[in-house]
C-alpha cells in the first residue's frame, strides 16, 4: 500500500489518546472494607466481566477511529501489479504533453520520433470514451511558455484528434519541466472528480528538464497520474553543427572574414562527413571532417570575402541523416561598404602627431591602399551644426570641449534615429557643459551621456601611470576576441588620467583596475552611444601605440557603424526578438518574412524595455524584417537551434545508470529505477508516476497506472461507520452498568404507608371478641 | 423515673445526645405499653381474656351463665393475668454489624443503644426483657427477667458484645422461634444481610408461633447510598471476599440489588404483619425510637 500524503500517517499516533485516557482512569484502585458484598452477585460480576470485554472493544473502536481517520487523510492506494484490475469508473481527464522539439525530428528506421509520439498520443486518445476530456500541451521551448492548444480539456475528442493529425515537429528547444507543470495545472481545470492523467510523450532529453520555481505555474494534485512515455532512438547517433564563431560582428567588403564552425559527434562511433559553407544560397566552401571520434568535437575554418556591402545571409551545413534539424547553422551579416564616419576634432593641431585624431586616423588607415573601408570626415565642433548627419552611420567626438546647442539637438536626433556616437574625453572636456547638455532629465532619453561626469582622476601632466585596464566584458562582440588574447591584450596599457563618470543604467564594458568606468555603452533610442573616459591619443594613455588599439578601434567602429539589428541578429528558436523603438518613430509597423516564406508581424509587448517585439521564431532559418511595402529596407536576423538540442543524452539513460550498490541494481529493473528516479528527482512528492519504456506497452501501462484502488474513500466510510457505532455501544454499556440506579425506598418510622400496613397488636379483649364471633 | 444506672449504652455523655433520656423514656414507655398489659398504676381495668371449661374446685363466681345458656355446658371466665410482658431482644452481632462509614457508631453499637434503651424502658414498666446475641450461632443469651438484676445482666452482655462471624439469620430465627415457648414480643435488631427469602421465612415462623415481631433493620447510610465513586476493590467484612470492578459499575449494581433486597424484606414483613422500620445509623437513636414508638402508640391507641 502507498500513500499520497504519507505525512498524515503521523496522525495515527493520536490513537493513543483514548488508551491514555483509559489507563489513567484505570489507575485508581482504591480499596475499602465494606459490610457486605452479597449484593454484588456472581451474576452481576459475570455480567460485568462481559461488559469489560465490551469496554475493551469500545476502546479499540475509539483507537481505530483516530487511526483510520489519519490513514484516510494520508490517502492510501494500492497498485497491484500483474493482477486483474479494478478500473476506475470515473470519467477521465487526459492532458497529452507532446514533445515537438527539434530532437524529436530524429529519424530511426525511416520514422521520426515525433511520428511515433504522435501515434502513441492517438492511441491514448482512442482509449477515451464519451464524457472524457482531453487537452494538448506542446513541450517546445518558447519565451511565452509552452503552447497550450486548448485552454481547458475539451470533450470534443475529434478536435483533439485533428490537432494531433496536423501538428508537426518544430525547431524549438525542449522545455519538458514547464510543459508538465502546465499540463498538471490544466488537468485540474475544474473540480470534477475525474481520473486525472498526464501523458508525457517525449524522448526525455536530459537538457529538456530543468528546475524552476513551480509557483509560476502552480503545483499539481497528488492524485494526478503521470505517465512518462519514452519515445527514443535505440542508440542515439548525431552529428551536429553546435556553434559557429565569426571573426567580427560586422564584416567589411573586401576583408577576408573568418567563419569557424564547431562540429560535435554525439555518436558512439567515429564518423566522417562533409562540411559546407553557403553564402547567399551559394556553396562557397567545403571541408572534409575525417575520423571524428565519439563524443569529440572539432572546429573547422572557412574564409570568405564579401564583395559587396549590405545584408548577406548563409549557413554552415554538415551531412547527417539522423537528426537533420541541427545540421545547419545560419548567419546574417550586414557587410560594411566603405564607411564614412564623421569625426569632431576637439583639439586639432598643425603638428600631426599632436593632433587629437592622429592615432585614430592612423589606425583606420592601416588597410592597404585602395582598400580603405573606413573613411573619416573631420570637422571642428563649431562646424558640426552645418553637417548633415544622416550621411554617416557614426559620429566620433574626440576631446570636444563644447558645441552649439543646435548641434547637440541634432546629435540627439541622429542617435535616436539609429546612428552611433563614440565619445572620447580628454583635457578639453568641459564637464559643466557635458553635464548640462549631454546629461539630465531635461534631455531626450536623459541625455547622450549615460550619467554626469564626476571629475578628473589622475594627473595628465604626470609621468607616472595612474592605472591600467582592469576588468572588461569579454562577452561583448567588440571585446570578445581580447578575452583569449588572440587580437591583443590590454595588459600593457597604462593610463595617467581619466574622467570618472556615473554610468547610470549603461553597460560598463571596460574598467580601470581601480574600478573606474572606462568604456560605457548606452542605448539611446534606436542608436547607441559609447563613451571612452580617456583620450584617443597619447596625451593620457599609451593605448594608441599598443597593438591592441587597432583591432579595438576597428571593432568599436564596426560595431557602432552597423545597423540597429546587426548587433543583435542572432537568436535561438523560440526567442523573442526585440525591436528598438525611437522617440521619433515610435511603435512602427513592421513585417517579418519567416524561413518558410510566410509573413508575420511585429507586435507590442508589456515589457517596457522592449515594447515592440517579434515572437514567431519557432523555425530555424533566416528572417527578414521590413516596413510594409518596403522589402528593400529589410534587415535580416537568424534563429538557430539551441546547441543543447543536439545533445541526445536521455533521462532514462541517466537514471538507469547502474547504482553503486550492486544489490540494489539487481533488485530493481531498469524501468523501476527510472520510474523511481523520476518520482524522487524530477517530481518529488508525486507518488502516481509511471515510466513507460516502450510506447507499445502504453495501453497496459495506462491501465496499471491509473487503476488500482484508491482506498481513502473506503477508509473514510469505515470511519463514519465506526463513528456512528461508537456512541451506540458506549451508550448501551453506560446505561447498563453506569447509569443512575433505580430509586430505593427506605421505609422510615414516618412512613404512612408502612404504618398503615402495621396491624395493631392483638389485645386479650379483641381476641375474645374474635373468638366469640367464631363460636356458636 | 428513677435515675438510670450507669451503663455504656445508657451513658448520656457517651451517647451524646441522650440528655433527655429519662423524659423520652417515660414517653416511650407510656405510649408503648398502654393497652398491652396491665399497668401498675391504679385505675386501669382488668380485661377479660378467654373461657375455659368449669372443673370442680374452680371459683363459681366466674361462671359465664350466658355461655351455659347457649351451650348447656359450664364455662368460667378467665381474666388477663396481670403479668409483665415478655420481650426478647435479638441483637445481630455478625461481622457486618461492625461496619460504620462516617458516623460515630457502628451498626452493632447503634443496635446496642436501641436494645439497651428498650430493655431499660421495659424494666421501668416492670416488664421482662431478655437478650440474645447471635451471628452464625447464638452466642449469648440473657434470660427474660424483670427488675434491675435482669437489666444489669442484659447491659453487661451488651457491653461485652463484639462483632463476630458470618451471618446465618434464617437458621437462627427458626431455632429461636421454636425455642421461645410463650407468646412474646420479639424485637430483632439486625442488618438482615442474609438470603432475604430465608429471612422472611424465618420471621414468619415467629408469627406462626403467635409472637409479636418488630424488625428494626439497622443500616449504615453508606450501605443505603453507596457513595463511593472511586472504589475499584471491595473486601467483604464477613467473608473476606474481594471483588475488583469499575467504581461506577459497583454503585449501580449494588444499589439495584439493595433495592430488591429491601423490597423483599419489607414486603415479606408487611405481609406477615411484622412491624418493620429501617433504623439508619445516621439518625440519632433516640430520635428514631421516639418517632417510631410515637407512631406505633397512635396506631395502637
Amino acid at each position: 500500500m502507498e500513500f499520497l500524503r504519507p505525512l498524515f500517517l503521523l496522525g495515527t499516533l493520536s490513537a493513543a489518546i483514548p488508551l491514555i485516557i483509559h489507563l489513567s482512569r484505570s489507575r485508581r484502585t482504591k480499596k475499602i472494607r465494606f459490610s457486605t458484598t452479597r449484593f454484588l452477585t456472581d451474576q452481576f460480576l459475570r455480567s460485568y466481566r462481559m461488559s469489560r470485554i465490551k469496554e475493551r472493544l469500545l476502546l479499540l473502536a475509539r483507537m481505530l477511529l483516530f487511526a483510520l481517520f489519519a490513514i484516510a487523510l494520508a490517502q492510501p492506494f494500492v497498485r497491484p501489479a500483474n493482477q486483474p484490475l479494478m478500473i476506475s469508473e470515473q470519467p477521465r481527464t487526459v492532458v497529452l504533453v507532446l514533445d515537438n522539439s527539434a530532437s524529436m525530428g530524429y529519424i530511426e528506421d525511416g520514422v521520426s520520433l515525433f511520428d511515433r509520439a504522435r501515434d502513441a498520443a492517438i492511441e491514448i486518445l482512442e482509449s477515451l470514451e464519451q464524457g472524457d476530456r482531453a487537452a494538448i500541451v506542446m513541450a517546445g521551448r518558447r519565451a511565452a511558455g509552452p503552447e497550450v492548444v486548448f485552454d481547458e480539456p475539451t470533450p470534443e475528442l475529434g478536435d483533439v484528434r485533428q490537432v494531433l493529425d496536423t501538428v508537426q515537429v518544430s525547431d524549438l528547444d525542449t522545455d519538458l519541466s514547464r510543459a508538465v507543470a502546465r499540463a498538471e495545472k490544466l488537468v485540474l481545470a475544474d473540480s470534477r472528480e475525474d481520473s486525472r492523467e498526464v501523458y508525457v510523450l517525449s524522448d526525455l532529453q536530459d537538457s529538456g528538464w530543468e528546475v524552476f520555481d513551480e509557483s509560476e505555474d502552480g503545483s499539481g494534485s497528488l492524485d494526478t497520474s503521470l505517465f512518462f512515455v519514452s519515445v527514443r532512438p535505440e542508440q542515439p547517433r548525431n552529428l551536429s553543427v553546435t556553434a559557429v564563431q565569426y571573426a567580427a560582428a560586422r564584416p567589411m567588403v573586401g576583408v577576408p572574414f573568418t567563419i569557424r564552425p564547431r562540429i560535435h559527434n554525439h555518436d558512439h562511433e567515429t564518423v566522417s562527413s562533409t562540411l559546407q559553407l553557403y553564402v547567399d544560397d551559394k556553396k562557397v566552401g567545403e571541408r572534409q571532417i575525417e575520423g571524428l571520434q565519439p563524443g569529440r568535437w572539432v572546429v573547422s575554418r572557412f574564409h570568405h570575402t564579401f564583395e559587396t556591402g549590405g545584408w548577406h545571409t548563409g549557413y554552415v551545413q554538415i551531412h547527417d541523416s539522423t537528426l537533420a534539424a541541427d545540421n545547419r547553422r545560419y548567419f546574417a551579416f550586414e557587410v560594411l561598404d566603405a564607411v564614412h564616419i564623421l569625426a569632431v576634432n576637439g583639439a586639432p593641431s598643425s603638428v600631426r602627431r599632436l593632433d587629437e585624431l592622429f592615432f585614430l586616423q592612423a589606425a583606420l588607415g592601416a588597410a592597404a591602399a585602395g582598400e580603405e573601408s573606413i573613411q573619416l570626415d573631420i570637422v571642428t565642433p563649431d562646424r558640426l551644426a552645418n553637417r548633415d548627419l544622416s550621411n554617416y552611420p557614426l559620429v566620433i567626438l574626440a576631446n570636444v570641449e563644447s558645441m552649439p546647442t543646435q548641434a547637440v539637438t541634432e546629435l540627439e536626433s541622429f542617435v535616436d534615429s539609429g546612428g552611433g556616437l563614440l565619445i572620447f574625453l580628454g583635457d578639453k572636456t568641459n564637464a559643466a557643459f557635458f553635464n548640462q547638455a549631454f546629461s539630465g532629465s531635461n534631455r531626450l532619453h536623459g541625455g547622450l551621456l549615460p550619467g554626469p561626469l564626476i571629475g578628473l582622476i589622475g594627473d595628465p601632466d604626470s609621468e607616472t601611470q595612474l592605472t591600467q585596464i582592469g576588468k572588461f566584458d569579454g562577452n561583448h562582440v567588440v571585446l570578445s576576441s581580447f578575452d583569449d588574447g588572440r587580437t591583443g591584450s590590454f595588459s600593457s596599457i597604462n593610463l595617467k588620467a581619466c574622467w570618472d563618470m556615473d554610468p547610470g543604467d549603461a553597460s560598463v564594458l571596460m574598467r580601470t583596475d581601480s574600478g573606474t568606468p572606462l568604456l560605457c555603452e548606452h542605448k539611446f533610442g534606436e542608436g547607441t552611444v559609447m563613451v571612452f573616459s580617456s583620450t584617443c591619443d597619447r596625451d593620457w594613455t599609451n593605448f594608441p601605440v599598443r597593438p591592441a588599439y587597432l583591432p579595438w578601434i576597428y571593432r568599436l567602429i564596426g560595431y557602432l557603424s552597423q545597423d540597429t539589428q546587426g548587433h543583435r541578429n542572432f537568436f535561438h528558436t523560440g526567442d523573442v526578438v526585440p525591436v528598438p523603438v525611437s522617440a521619433t518613430t515610435g511603435l512602427r509597423q513592421l513585417l517579418v518574412r519567416k524561413p518558410d516564406g510566410n509573413i508575420g508581424t511585429v507586435g507590442t509587448t508589456d515589457d517596457p524595455a522592449a515594447p515592440l517585439a517579434f515572437t514567431g521564431t519557432s523555425q530555424a532559418g533566416i528572417y527578414a524584417m521590413y516596413p510594409p511595402g518596403r522589402p528593400e529596407l529589410s534587415e535580416a536576423f537568424v534563429a538557430n537551434i539551441s546547441a543543447y538540442e543536439s545533445d541526445l543524452t536521455l533521462l532514462d539513460d541517466v537514471f538507469a545508470a547502474a547504482p553503486s550498490d550492486e544489490a540494489e541494481a539487481e533488485s530493481q529493473s531498469r524501468e523501476a529505477r527510472v520510474e523511481s528516479a523520476i518520482r524522487e528527482v524530477l517530481l518529488p512528492g508525486r507518488p502516481l508516476v509511471t515510466f513507460v519504456a516502450d510506447p507499445g506497452d502504453l495501453g497496459a501501462a495506462s491501465l496499471r497506472g491509473r487503476s488500482g484502488w484508491k482506498l481513502w474513500n473506503y477508509v473514510l466510510m469505515l470511519v463514519i461507520i465506526v463513528a456512528l457505532l461508537e456512541p451506540w455501544i458506549a451508550n448501551r454499556i453506560s446505561l447498563k452498568y453506569y447509569g443512575k440506579p433505580r430509586e430505593i425506598h427506605v421505609p422510615s418510622p414516618e412512613s404512612a404507608r408502612v404504618n398503615q400496613q402495621l396491624q395493631r397488636p392483638v389485645s386479650p379483649r379483641r381476641e375474645v371478641e374474635r373468638q366469640e364471633a367464631g363460636r356458636p | 423515673m428513677p435515675t438510670p444506672p450507669t451503663y455504656n449504652y445508657l451513658d448520656a455523655e457517651a451517647l451524646g445526645r441522650l440528655k433527655n433520656l429519662p423524659l423520652a423514656a417515660r414517653h416511650v414507655v407510656e405510649g408503648f405499653f398502654a393497652g398491652m398489659h396491665k399497668s401498675p398504676h391504679k385505675g386501669f381495668s382488668v380485661e377479660f381474656a378467654e373461657h375455659r371449661l368449669y372443673t370442680p374446685g374452680a371459683d363459681p363466681r366466674h361462671i359465664d351463665w350466658r355461655v351455659f345458656g347457649r351451650r348447656d355446658k359450664l364455662y368460667v371466665k378467665q381474666y388477663e393475668e396481670e403479668t409483665s410482658m415478655r420481650c426478647y431482644l435479638l441483637l445481630d452481632k455478625s461481622a457486618s454489624m461492625g461496619y460504620k462509614s462516617d458516623g460515630p457508631l457502628t451498626k452493632l453499637e447503634y443496635g446496642s443503644f436501641l436494645a439497651a434503651t428498650l430493655a431499660y424502658l421495659m424494666a421501668y414498666q416492670h416488664d421482662a426483657a431478655g437478650l440474645i446475641t447471635f451471628d452464625d450461632k447464638i452466642r449469648h443469651s440473657v434470660p427474660v427477667r424483670q427488675g434491675a438484676s435482669g437489666l444489669r445482666a442484659l447491659m453487661d452482655s451488651l457491653e461485652n458484645t463484639e462483632p463476630g462471624n458470618e451471618t446465618n439469620l434464617g437458621e437462627i430465627f427458626h431455632q429461636l422461634a421454636e425455642t421461645i415457648k410463650r407468646r412474646s414480643l420479639v424485637i430483632i435488631i439486625s442488618d438482615l444481610f442474609d438470603d432475604p427469602d430465608a429471612v422472611v421465612g424465618a420471621l414468619k415462623h415467629f408469627r406462626h408461633k403467635k409472637h409479636d415481631v418488630i424488625v428494626l433493620h439497622t443500616l449504615d447510610p453508606a450501605e443505603l447510598t453507596f457513595p463511593f465513586d472511586d472504589i475499584s476493590r471491595i473486601e467483604d467484612m464477613e467473608t473476606g471476599r474481594e471483588i475488583t470492578s469499575d467504581p461506577r459499575a459497583f454503585r449501580k449494581g449494588y444499589l439495584e440489588a439493595l433495592a430488591t433486597f429491601l423490597e423483599t424484606v419489607r414486603g415479606g414483613c408487611l405481609s406477615s404483619q411484622i412491624d418493620y422500620a429501617v433504623a439508619e445509623t445516621s439518625m440519632k437513636f433516640d430520635t428514631f425510637l421516639g418517632t417510631y414508638l410515637a407512631r406505633r402508640q397512635r396506631l395502637t391507641s
